[in-house]
């Protein structure tokens, strides 16, 4: 356990501060991805960080914090408390991922990976999720089955169609 | 290694990030398997792709402040969190209303998929159309086409390697699975558009394997 961490359970802001700092970019891509919507991302983002606050003393060690971090994130993003706001949003990503993309990127990578991020946006959210979890984060169909509630079964239906969706938008 | 598990792993495949021997045994299977080596190559750009995006993007704006706003209110607090919810987010309702109305913009929109025919079965064509409001017919037509092939499969008029027709068992289990599975859920929650969606697309997997493994 580093210095920031176990500093950050007695309740040092300062330390939390660098917690925040070393980890907002990796927590940001995730909750962007998972959501396809650049402002969720950042309130999801946000809420990742205060369940972090939250939750930090029961962090014990035995994986390696960034995992952690990564799998507590991945339970906020999915838990929907926010699913007010996705409520409109998801028809816009679906109808205009353009719109979408414009907003999620400061600094957009031109070629193959902004087509394939515009893309993922687009999906279905079902299939979206199942996709990032297992072909960008490397989660097993039977953990994003723990994660999510659903069969392994369908986990692996969603990925399915996710590819097809994605390499017709590709082909496009 | 199987067919199955092959999948699972053709991400890290792609992203080139599998240990030595996993790398042989799926190169050693793909030299004997024409269904996943045909799979691989259609899905290498998507997986190629994601093993390229950024792992970082940094938040349009700083949040800390807000963040530090919003945990200076707050106790520190020894107690557990809310533990995961058991539904996936994209299943509840709020988010079902939003693939409704999706949904009822694809609806109007009406394409037809021609089944390539297969030698020696009949030709078969799924319409596609007003999927919100013809779920019934479509499955049906799902249903008998994918029937229809197999059919022809086991009766012979069509013939397959014996390795090819028991790799195409094994995936049509698992896909069979997933059918029954989304049935199911439908059965329990009828007016799901997505499971709707979902169901009809795991028929079209299946549609699509089935013409794919008769046609070559």
């Amino acid at each position: 356990v580093s210095d920031a961490v176990r500093l950050a359970q007695t309740g040092d802001q300062d330390a939390f501060e660098r917690l925040y700092r070393e980890n907002a970019g990796r927590v940001y891509a995730l909750c962007l991805r998972l959501s396809g919507d650049a402002r969720d991302a950042t309130d999801l983002t946000q809420d990742v960080f205060v369940h972090l606050w939250e939750k930090l003393p029961t962090f014990r060690g035995e994986s390696a914090f960034s995992s952690w971090l990564h799998r507590l994130a991945v339970n906020v993003v999915l838990s929907g408390r926010r699913s007010e706001f996705r409520r409109e949003r998801v028809v816009v990503a679906t109808d205009d991922p353009d719109a979408v993309i414009g907003a999620r990127h400061s600094n957009p990578k031109p070629g193959l990976a902004m087509d394939l991020e515009k893309a993922i946006a687009a999906l279905p959210p079902g299939a979206r999720a199942v996709f990032v979890l297992h072909d960008i984060e490397g989660y097993e169909h039977q953990e994003i089955a723990e994660l999510t509630g659903i069969a392994t079964g369908t986990s692996k239906a969603h990925l399915f169609r996710a590819r097809r969706l994605l390499r017709e938008a590709l082909e496009r | 290694m199987n067919c199955e598990r092959v999948q699972d792993l053709l991400y890290r495949y792609a992203a080139g990030t599998l240990a030595p021997e996993l790398k042989r045994e799926i190169d050693e299977h793909m030299a004997g398997c024409d269904a996943c080596r045909a799979e691989a190559e259609r899905v290498k750009p998507v997986l190629v792709g994601a093993a390229r995006l950024p792992r970082n993007i940094e938040p349009p704006a700083d949040l800390w402040p807000s963040i530090s706003g919003q945990i200076g209110r707050r106790k520190l607090v020894e107690g557990r969190f809310a533990p995961a919810v058991a539904r996936p987010w994209w299943t509840r309702p709020p988010i079902l209303a939003a693939a409704a109305m999706a949904l009822v913009v694809l609806s109007s929109t009406v394409t037809t998929l021609v089944v390539r025919r297969p030698p020696g079965s009949p030709a078969v064509t799924v319409q596609t159309a007003a999927l919100s409001g013809d779920f019934l017919t479509l499955e049906a037509q799902y249903v008998r086409a994918s029937d229809e092939i197999l059919g022809a499969l086991n009766q012979g008029e069509v013939k397959i390697a014996p390795e090819t027709r028991a790799i195409l068992e094994r995936n049509l289990r698992v896909i069979d699975q997933a059918i029954v599975e989304s049935r199911d859920a439908l059965a329990r929650d009828p007016a799901n558009l997505e499971l709707k969606d979902m169901l009809l697309s795991t028929y079209e997997h299946k549609l699509d394997l089935l013409r794919r493994v008769t046609s070559t």
